[in-house]
């Protein structure tokens, strides 16, 4: 037993535990004096994911990728239940709901997606062609538009960056990989006429937030002066005014970091890229140990996953990207976001144990 | 290796993310600081409340009350358009009212912004009970500025408004600021600095609404300083009620001192209302002739061509004329009033009956330098230093003048002219007060005043300024004075009364053939030891000896039956 845990990565649950705790932290000051709902929800899911981590380190990873295309048909399943049965919120119709829960789909969809696709270029270790990554392409492009179509940009753009990591780390010919993101940059221009009229907002918004101060813009500039106004050492826990007074919206979910960044300042701020950095090295760390290519491409995966959110949001809310609805791993509000981190943080754990 | 080089492109993507960071919280840290404290922090301005006007014996003529005013806040309300409909229903007044006072006062939206004041508490407690329904709409008690005797005393206490920007470039350095109410005219806006005092402030953090969380700071608003005038109430009213709306002004004034018991101009207007109306009107209510109307002086000017005679010598008191009627200077011919003549007459029956050839014969034996010395001398031609706005100087004609400015020469019939008050010479009522009460006094000229000093007592001669005149001369005149109501055929005979006795000189300015004259009325009373002296002036308001003697008559029969025992 204890032979079979000596693998076991501590440093990737010590930087990942630590992450939780803050992001408690975090969101009990952004929903301080109201609903303390939140909290036991988030710890409620953090309980599931545990539980989830637990079963998930003590199965090989390998059974769970063969099963792979299972976790897409499954998922596929689930974005057309929300197209059809979903619940709106925001303008945007992303959720089932589930008595006390609400599921979010499109979370489960980008890790088992991604799922899919390890076991599709497992199973296509020999054969690194044309033909095969745009099988692959097939693979990600239906319930990427599935998730478009709710919309949930951000989380259809999270993966693409994952699927190129996947195809790089696979080994696919670098030519293909620039033939595909330069024919991927030409067709840009169309997509931007497939955008709803509040994500070209937000892209302009994102040039030039004073264009619309009060409306698209407010978000961003009020994230960015918490954020800027938090300094060395921040104002405070609970005592941040822009948090505390209501200028920060959707700042226990997608804007958290607004929070962090006033109230803990640059110290807080930083130690919290660092303790991602540290999940993200440690994840690429085990994909370096293992010898199977399978444990390389799930590591990558789950690597490029957690870490790609966490820049993409972490910049957002300082205004260095575009705003896309895109959660902070661990730290923002949401079940299913949580448990889709901690299973990704399972299946880390499984390829360090089962190698 | 490409597991590798996964790895580096991590590290640079998590540290730009550090320096990005770095550069939002460390380097515009401050910047960011600043904004983040404007975005919660406002400053409310909290007036202090206006100083108190009062009469000179303590009576409150200007001060403040509260009045409930309707505010809101666009930014909590969600529906502006129902509830302006509502707010319209509820007050009675229209909707279209409210939506211009809207348009004109949203400064911002958390800012709570007027929409009607002067409330009735009825609707203000009608509309707190509803507010429930109507989020967004505050009912604000607001210090209203409330005139007690409306039209009577607007010339003197004159009205506030909100400052203009002109005045605002002005008063910037002297802690004035938008939107501040100031006073417009009269004494409101001449001791604006006095009454105004210190608006007070806060420091109030709000959240994004708005809404206020806590205060930071608070400076108390200081007060500002109550004035007293020299006003009196009862007179003040009186005086005004008796204009009747017509078109004149008068001036009631201790002739020791120059403390002004009353002070009209008519018609007036009500310093609280609408001055819109006020300003459109033909009659000029917002004028205040008392000080601003030029008129020419009439035979009240009289009394200074005989004090220039006298002095210069150029007549004794008992050096008679004849008067026939008309009197030919040159080729032309000047009549007098009385075209039968008033026969032999010495100075103080010409003053009595006013005789124009007497004073046609006083004048050009004095010369017109002289009498133009005299009128200078008297305050005429030059402002009297009064503490209001607008003040007029009047204009005295001379030679001089006449040739450099109009190129004419000085011929005998001006002086003429000049002697009996006609012809270019222009005089405020007020300027002619000071005039009477130089001649009430025994030869200071007063520098009249509608403000009384903080100290009270022991300023008497402070604004005096002595003639030099002989005392036996200013007797012959105050004789003459004595007869125009005293004699049965005296000018103004018509104003002898058994309460007290008044002496006066009438006078009568021909405006043009068919148009009713202007008229003079102006005097002092006791005729010893006068304690009042007065100017009544109608315009186009007929004889002297007419409407404005029985204005005069009327309010010195009141002030001196209700100062029996003094």
């Amino acid at each position: 037993m204890i032979k079979k845990y000596k693998d076991f990565d501590w440093v990737l649950l010590g930087a990942a535990s630590a992450i939780f705790i803050a992001g408690l932290l975090f969101l009990f000051s952004a929903i301080y004096s109201k609903n303390i709902d939140f909290i036991i929800r988030q710890i409620s899911w953090f309980l599931i994911g545990a539980l989830f981590f637990i079963v998930i380190i003590n199965v090989n990873y390998r059974k769970i990728i063969s099963l792979g295309y299972v976790f897409y048909f499954f998922s596929i399943i689930l974005l057309l239940l929300v197209i059809f049965f979903g619940s709106k919120r925001l303008g945007a119709q992303r959720w089932l709901e589930l008595g006390y829960f609400n599921l979010q789909p499109s979370e489960f969809a980008k890790l088992f997606i991604t799922l899919a696709l390890i076991q599709y270029l497992t199973e296509r270790k020999a054969e690194k062609g044309i033909k095969n990554i745009a099988a692959a392409f097939f693979i990600m492009i239906l319930p990427f538009v599935l998730i478009l179509a709710q919309p949930d940009l951000g989380t259809a753009l999270m993966l693409v960056p994952v699927f190129f990591t996947l195809l790089y780390i696979w080994g696919a010919k670098l030519r293909h990989l620039f033939f595909m993101i330069i024919s991927g940059l030409l067709a840009s221009p169309l997509a931007w006429f497939l955008l709803k009229d509040y994500q070209k907002d937000r892209l302009m918004v994102f040039m030039n937030p004073d264009i619309d101060p009060l409306g698209a813009g407010y978000t961003i500039i009020q994230s960015r002066i918490a954020i800027g106004s938090g300094g060395v050492f921040g104002k405070g826990w609970l005592i941040g005014t822009q948090n505390q007074l209501n200028f920060l919206t959707e700042r226990h979910t997608d804007f958290i970091f607004s929070v962090a960044g006033e109230e803990w300042g640059f110290a807080g701020g930083v130690i919290l890229i660092i303790l991602y950095y540290v999940l993200v090295r440690r994840a690429i760390e085990i994909a370096r140990k293992t010898d199977d290519p399978c444990g390389v491409l799930v590591a990558c995966g789950m690597a490029a996953i957690i870490g790609i959110q966490a820049v993409v949001n972490i910049s957002m809310t300082m205004g260095f990207m575009p705003v896309v609805g895109l959660p902070l791993p661990l730290v923002s509000y949401g079940g299913s976001s949580l448990l889709v981190t901690m299973i990704a943080l399972g299946l880390l754990e499984s390829i360090a144990i089962h190698r | 290796m490409r597991v590798k080089i996964l790895q580096i492109f991590f590290t640079i993507l998590f540290f730009l993310t550090g320096a990005w960071l770095y550069y939002l919280q460390i380097i515009k840290g401050p910047f960011y600081s600043d904004l983040s404290f404007r975005n919660s922090i406002r400053l409310l301005n909290i007036s202090a409340p206006r100083g108190n006007i009062y009469d000179r014996s303590g009576k409150l003529i200007a001060g403040n009350t509260l009045s409930f005013g309707v505010f809101i806040v666009p930014q909590e309300t969600d529906d502006i358009d129902a509830e302006m409909e509502k707010l319209s229903g509820i007050l009675g007044v229209s909707k279209s009212l409210l939506e211009r006072n809207y348009k004109r006062n949203k400064t911002a939206s958390f800012a709570p912004c007027e929409l009607i004041r002067g409330v009735s508490k009825k609707a203000a407690i009608l509309m707190k009970e509803s507010r429930l329904d109507m989020p967004g709409v505050l009912i604000k008690e607001i210090p209203f500025r409330n005139y007690y005797y409306k039209e009577a005393f607007s010339h003197v206490v004159g009205y506030i408004g909100e400052i203009g920007p002109l005045e605002l470039e002005l008063l910037k350095p002297y802690g004035y600021n938008i939107k501040d109410m100031i006073g417009k005219d009269g004494i409101e806006r001449f001791c604006d600095r006095i009454l105004r005092g210190k608006n007070g402030g806060m420091q109030v953090q709000v959240d994004n609404r708005g809404r206020e969380v806590k205060v930071m700071s608070y400076r108390k608003p200081r007060s500002g300083k109550d004035v007293y005038l020299t006003l009196d109430t009862g007179l003040q009213k009186l005086v005004y009620n008796l204009f009747d709306g017509r078109k004149g002004a008068a001036i009631f004034m201790d002739p020791n001192n120059g403390e002004i018991f009353s002070l009209v101009s008519s018609p007036s207007y009500d310093p609280g209302g609408s001055l819109a109306d006020a300003m459109r009107s033909k009659e000029l209510p917002l004028l205040n002739r008392a000080i601003m109307g030029v008129y020419p002086p009439g035979s009240v000017f009289k009394l200074v061509t005989s004090m220039a005679a006298l002095e210069t010598k150029s007549i004794r008191p008992d050096t008679g004329f004849v008067c026939a009627g008309k009197l030919n200077i040159g080729k032309d011919e000047f009549s007098c009033w009385n075209k039968d003549g008033h026969g032999y007459v010495d100075l103080e029956k010409a003053i009595a009956w006013s005789c124009n050839v007497y004073f046609y014969h006083a004048g050009l034996l004095t010369g017109a330098e002289r009498i133009t010395e005299y009128a200078n001398m008297s305050g005429l031609g030059r402002k009297t230093g009064i503490e209001l706005f607008g003040e007029s100087s009047g204009f005295v004609p001379s030679k001089e003048w006449k040739r450099q400015e109009k190129k004419q020469t000085w011929y005998p019939g001006d002086t003429a002219n000049l002697s009996i008050g006609q012809g270019d010479l222009m005089v405020t009522p007020l300027q002619i007060a000071a005039v009477v009460a130089s001649i009430a006094n025994g030869g200071f000229l007063v520098r009249p005043h509608v403000l009384k000093p903080a100290g009270g007592a022991g300023l008497t001669n402070l604004n005096m300024e002595e003639l030099k005149v002989a005392k036996e001369n200013i007797g012959s005149i105050r004789r003459g004075m004595r007869k125009v109501i005293e004699n049965l055929d005296g000018t103004g005979n018509r104003a002898a009364s058994d309460i007290v006795s008044i002496s006066a000189k009438t006078g009568t300015v021909q405006v043009g053939p068919g148009i009713i004259p202007h008229g003079w009325f102006v005097g002092f009373a006791p005729s010893v030891n006068p304690k009042i002296c007065f100017a009544v002036f109608l315009e186009n308001g007929g004889s002297g000896g007419d409407a404005p003697l029985d204005i005069a008559k009327s309010a010195l029969e009141y002030w001196f039956g209700r100062h029996k025992n003094d």
